[in-house]
């Protein structure tokens, strides 16, 4: 899968959060991290799309939208005849969010400081995947970065690799399969024989781990279904 | 030592012994990974259990 993250950040080179992306993306060439900035050559980013299977627009949130330089990107290059019209040249790609904001969750929802939730607030770029007959993918949203503890940041660092990479982000099953593949890729570049034992030893256990969630969820579902008659 | 424990107490040193942010952030996955892998095998365990303990079907 090729993933084009589309970086919207008039701060880039202050932002924390962008460096610890861009690091968590770095050595993978499936991956093409994509600054934007006002001047736009709309033949090269169309290319750029079309080369895409997951597109994602990462931005911080500037009064519950993208940065104008997003905006400004969006009116250029998203054409009616590109993305739209006839050809509808984005069908079935992914469009993902990586949002930032510095204000807490708990404050985006009915009755709290921000009142809306955050699928409310991003809802123009639901729209925008509908038009274009792209498939939604559920946002990542970054609250409040500055406050993450070190592990915080550790499962930011990694849920971001699996949003931008693994293409089943959003499943159990999906994040055990791309944890176990990037083991054998651990397992392989481990030099010392003795950490190498027991990297595939613990591989065993979460693959032998997989197999027993699988069998157990479908006789619980056959137990279900038969209760259900 | 049960097999939970061993893996736990193995990628615990995996994890301290990460040269690198990039390293350990990948451990720490993966020990969340297996503990949310024991977890919801003793839940669908208990689930299948329960349910196979159904007096009506008896």
């Amino acid at each position: 899968m090729k993933t084009l993250v589309i970086v919207a950040h008039p701060k880039y080179t202050e932002s924390t959060t962008q460096q610890l992306f861009k690091e968590s993306v770095a050595d993978d060439e499936n991956v093409v991290w994509h600054l934007i900035t006002e001047t736009i050559d709309p033949a090269k980013e169309q290319a750029l799309l079309l080369q895409a299977d997951r597109i994602i627009f990462q931005f911080p949130l500037y009064w519950y939208s993208a940065p104008a330089v997003l905006k400004n990107w969006q009116d250029k290059v998203l054409t009616t005849k590109f993305a739209t019209g006839s050809l509808y040249s984005l069908a079935g790609k992914e469009l993902g969010l990586v949002v930032s904001t510095g204000a807490a969750q708990k404050e985006f929802q009915a009755g709290a400081s921000e009142q809306f939730t955050m699928s409310e607030i991003l809802r123009p770029y639901e729209a925008l995947a509908n038009k274009t007959k792209m498939k939604y993918l559920a946002p990542l949203v970054v609250y409040q970065f500055p406050y993450l503890t070190k592990i915080e940041q550790q499962r930011l660092f990694m849920a971001y690799q699996q949003y931008v990479t693994n293409l089943q982000f959003n499943h159990f099953s999906g994040q055990e399969e791309w944890i176990n593949q990037r083991l054998s890729q651990k397992i392989e570049a481990e030099q010392d024989d003795k950490k190498r034992l027991t990297l595939q030893q613990i591989q065993t256990v979460l693959q032998d781990n997989q197999e027993t969630l699988a069998d157990l969820t479908l006789t619980a579902s056959m137990i279900k279904r038969n209760e259900d008659e | 030592m049960e097999t939970r424990e061993w893996t736990q107490q193995e990628i615990d040193k995996f994890i301290k012994e990460s040269k690198n942010f990039r390293d350990q952030s990948f451990y720490q996955a993966l020990q969340d990974t297996t503990v949310e892998q024991f977890k919801r095998i003793e839940q669908l365990q208990g689930e299948v259990d329960g349910r196979a303990w159904n007096t009506e079907k008896w």
